[in-house]
C-alpha cells in the first residue's frame, strides 16, 4: 500500500503555502494563498483567501488579516480561510484520512498553540499533525546545499517575512532559543511605510496597499551604498538613473502597474509615480530601524548578538552557515548587504557565508515537504488519539519548541555530539568542500551563496 | 461641494509652491494634505483633502496658522517619542482606514438580504462563508472552535492570559527575544523629501534638510501641538 501524503501548510501572515507532500519532486506544485479575507470595491465581492485569484479590480483593497504583529488573533478570520483549504476539492484528500505538517510563529504563545491544537483534531480531525516553526524545518531543504551534501551543524537561519524579521540559530537540527533575536520589522511595516512617503510626496496611495506592495516588490532593492545613492536622488530626472517611473495601473481598463521602460511613450491618461530614493530607503529600515524612530539594532548588529550568545568554540561555523527566507529576502542586493554589514562585526579569521534561496518564501515549505516525506516523520507528530486522551498536554510534551528550550546560558547550551567536526577539519573533508565558497588567499573570506 | 474659486487657485499655488503635483481633477490617483496622514491628522486643524475622483473638499482654511503662535523652546522629548510609538502603530495596520475592517463584507450581505444588522451581529464570517456554499459543509464545531472564532482578543490580552510573562527567567520568550537597541545613533533623514536632514524644526524637532523642505513642513507636516 502507498503511504498516504501529508498535508504541508506553512501558515504564514501574509500567505499559506499549501501542497501535499507526494505531490511533485519540486515545490512548484506549492500553492501559495493570501491569509486573508479581501474586499474589492471594484468587483463588489469579498474573497475568501484562495478565491482571491479570481479578484480583477485590486483598487483599494479592504483586507481583514488572521494575524496581528505575527500571531494569530482573528481566529474567526483564520477559520473562513482554512475551510475553504482543508478540503478535499482543493487538498485533493480527506483531513480526517491524512496528517498534517503546519507551521506556527516563533515564540508562539502556549493559549494559541492550543488553539491550533483544537482546530486541528477537532475542527478538521485530522489523523495526526506535526507543529513547528520555519526557520526548524530549514535543515530538512536545500538552502545550505543539497540534501546529498552533509548539512552543516550550525547554522543561522535569517527569516524576514511579513510581520517581522527573526535570527534563529540552529545546532544540530535544534533552535538554540536563548540566541533568537527578534527585529520588529517586516514586510507589512514596509509596504506601509512606502505608502506614507509617496504619499506624502505625490499621489494618495493611503487605501492602496495592494498597488503599494507590488510598487515595493517591483522597485525597491538594498544598497550597499545609502549615503551615494541618497545624493544621486538629489538630482531631477535626466541625472538620476536610481529613479523609475512607475506607471499606475487602471483596473477599469484592465490595466496593470508597471515599470516605464526606457523609451516608451506614455499615455495622456497615464499616472506615473517616481520611485527615486523610495526605492532603496524602504528596505533600508531592515538594517536600520531607528531610520523610522524604532530603537532597535538592524539586522547585521542582531545576527552579531546572537551568535555572541552561542558556544565561542562554535560561533565560526555560525558565522560561516547564514541562510536567508522569508519575502523581505528577496529585495535585489539584500544579501550582498547583509555581508558587508557582517563583515566588520565578524572577527577577522572568520568566514563570513550568506546562503540565498532562489525562492525564500517557499524555502520552509520544501523544508517541510522534505520532512514529511521522511520515514521518521511518525516520530514527530502526534495522533488524534493521544490528543483525545491527553489535549493539548500531548502536544505539548511531543513538539519541540521554545518551552522545551535548555537552560539558556552559553556556557551549558547543548554541545553538538563528537561527530561534529572543527571548522579546520571540516574545510577538509569532500563533502564539505563543495559548499566552500571561492576562497581568496586570506582566512578572512566572505560570500554569497545561492541555492541551486 | 461648491469651491470657492479664489480659494482653490490659493490651494493650487500653496501646492505649487510646495512642490506637490495638482493634476486634474479627474485623475484615477489624486494629491492628498500630507497633514492628513494618519497620526498627522488629528495634529493640524487646517485641512483640504483632494478626494480620489471627485471635487475638492475645502474644510478650513488656515485656522491653524493663528493658533501656532508662541513657540517654546524645550522639546518634551516625550511627547516626541509618544509621536513615534503613534507612527509606529499605524505601520502594523492593516487598512488605512481601519475601523470598517472588522465588519468587512457585512454592507453587502445587508444590503442584499435586507436585514437588520442587529439580527446578523453574533454571525460570524467563517458561518457566512460556510453558508455561502463555499468551503466544505461541516458537523457542528465542538466548544473551544465556537469560542476561539466567537470571542476574538487582541495580542496584548493574549500575551497577558499566557503567562509567559512570569515564566522561568532561563526561558526566552516572545516578551524578551527582542533585539537590543542600535549601537550607532539615528540619522538624521529629511521628513520632508528623505535626504540627509540637517536641520530640525525648532517647534516639533523633526529634521528637514534645506529651506525648501522647511517651506514644505511648516506647511504640512509641523506638529503644532508641540509648540
Ligand atoms: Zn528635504
Ligand atoms: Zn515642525
Amino acid at each position: 500500500m502507498k503511504k498516504a501524503p501529508v498535508v504541508v501548510l506553512d501558515n504564514g501572515a501574509f500567505t499559506v503555502k499549501l501542497g501535499l507532500s507526494n505531490a511533485s519532486k519540486d515545490v512548484s506544485h506549492c500553492r501559495v494563498i493570501p491569509n486573508a479575507i479581501i474586499r474589492s470595491k471594484g468587483d463588489k465581492t469579498t474573497y475568501f483567501g484562495q478565491d482571491f485569484a479570481e479578484c480583477r479590480d485590486f483598487s483599494s483593497l479592504n483586507y481583514r488579516l488572521p494575524f496581528e504583529k505575527g500571531y494569530v488573533v482573528d481566529w474567526d478570520a483564520q477559520k473562513a480561510i482554512w475551510d475553504g483549504i482543508f478540503t478535499e476539492e482543493t487538498l485533493g484528500v480527506d483531513t480526517t484520512e491524512t496528517s498534517l505538517l503546519i507551521t506556527e510563529p516563533y515564540f508562539n504563545l502556549p493559549n494559541l498553540q492550543e488553539v491550533y491544537d483544537q482546530f486541528v483534531f477537532e475542527e478538521y480531525e485530522f489523523q495526526a499533525y506535526h507543529r513547528a516553526t520555519p526557520a526548524s524545518l530549514i535543515p530538512y531543504g536545500q538552502l545550505f546545499g543539497k540534501p546529498s551534501q552533509v548539512q552543516p551543524e550550525c547554522m543561522i537561519v535569517v527569516d524576514s517575512g511579513f510581520s517581522f524579521t527573526h535570527i534563529v540559530p540552529i545546532m544540530e537540527g535544534e533552535i538554540v532559543w536563548s540566541a533568537v533575536k527578534r527585529i520588529d520589522v517586516g514586510g507589512k511595516l514596509l509596504t506601509n511605510h512606502l505608502k506614507e512617503l509617496v504619499s506624502f510626496r505625490q499621489w494618495n496611495m493611503m487605501d492602496e496597499t495592494y498597488i503599494m506592495n507590488s510598487v515595493k516588490e517591483t522597485c525597491c532593492y538594498v544598497t550597499t551604498q545609502f549615503s551615494a545613492d541618497l545624493q544621486t536622488c538629489r538630482y531631477k530626472t535626466k541625472d538620476n538613473p536610481i529613479l523609475q517611473e512607475y506607471i499606475l495601473p487602471d483596473f477599469s481598463l484592465n490595466k496593470q502597474g508597471r515599470v516605464m521602460q526606457p523609451d516608451e511613450m506614455t499615455l495622456e491618461s497615464d499616472q506615473i509615480l517616481h520611485m527615486g530614493n523610495e526605492r532603496f530607503s524602504v528596505p533600508e529600515i531592515l538594517f536600520r530601524p531607528d531610520d523610522i524612530g524604532l530603537h532597535q539594532a538592524g539586522l547585521a548588529e542582531s545576527i552579531a548578538a546572537s551568535i555572541a550568545l552561542l558556544p565561542d568554540d562554535l560561533q565560526g561555523m555560525f558565522w560561516a552557515n547564514i541562510g536567508l527566507i522569508g519575502g523581505n529576502t528577496k529585495f535585489p542586493g539584500f544579501a550582498t548587504r547583509l555581508l558587508s554589514d557582517l563583515r566588520p562585526l565578524a572577527p577577522v579569521e572568520c568566514e563570513v557565508v550568506v546562503y540565498e534561496s532562489k525562492d525564500a518564501v517557499l524555502e520552509a515549505y520544501r523544508g517541510a515537504v522534505s520532512l514529511a516525506k521522511q520515514s521518521g516523520f511518525a516520530n514527530h507528530v502526534v495522533t488524534r488519539e493521544e490528543y483525545l486522551e491527553g489535549g493539548s498536554n500531548a502536544c505539548r510534551r511531543k513538539f519541540k519548541d521554545w518551552r522545551t528550550a535548555q537552560s539558556s546560558h552559553k556556557e551549558d547550551a547543548a554541545r553538538p555530539k563528537a561527530s561534529m567536526v572543527r571548522e579546520e577539519e571540516r574545510a577538509a573533508t569532500p563533502a564539505a568542500k563543495v559548499k566552500q565558497p571561492v576562497k581568496t588567499r586570506t582566512r578572512t573570506v566572505s560570500a554569497v551563496k545561492r541555492s541551486t | 461641494m461648491h469651491v470657492d474659486a479664489d480659494r482653490e487657485s490659493v490651494l493650487r499655488e500653496r501646492c505649487r509652491a510646495a512642490s506637490f503635483q495638482l493634476r486634474p481633477l479627474s485623475s484615477l490617483y489624486t494629491t492628498i494634505r500630507p497633514d492628513k496622514l494618519g497620526s498627522y491628522a488629528a495634529q493640524t486643524p487646517s485641512a483640504y483633502v483632494f478626494h480620489p475622483r471627485c471635487t475638492v473638499h475645502v474644510l478650513s482654511l488656515l485656522g491653524a496658522a493663528a493658533r501656532q503662535t508662541q513657540a517654546v523652546s524645550a522639546l518634551d522629548s516625550e511627547v516626541i517619542a509618544k509621536r513615534t510609538k503613534r507612527h509606529l502603530d499605524e505601520l502594523e495596520r492593516s487598512n488605512y482606514a481601519e475601523p470598517s475592517s472588522s465588519y468587512l463584507g457585512m454592507e453587502e450581505e445587508e444590503e442584499t438580504a435586507g436585514k437588520s444588522a442587529k439580527g446578523r451581529a453574533r454571525q460570524t464570517i467563517s458561518d457566512r462563508r460556510s453558508l455561502s456554499g463555499a468551503g466544505a459543509k461541516r458537523k457542528k464545531s465542538t466548544m473551544n472552535i465556537r469560542s476561539a472564532v466567537l470571542y476574538k482578543k487582541n495580542l496584548a490580552t493574549l500575551i497577558d492570559e499566557s503567562g509567559i510573562a512570569s515564566l522561568p527567567s532561563h526561558l526566552s520568550t516572545y516578551l524578551t527575544a527582542e533585539t537590543g537597541p542600535p549601537r550607532e545613533p539615528a540619522r538624521m533623514l529629511c521628513s520632508v523629501c528623505g535626504y540627509w536632514g540637517s536641520y530640525r524644526c525648532k517647534k516639533c524637532a523633526m529634521p528637514y534638510c534645506d529651506m525648501n523642505c522647511q517651506g514644505v513642513h511648516d506647511e504640512t507636516r509641523c506638529e503644532r501641538r508641540i509648540v
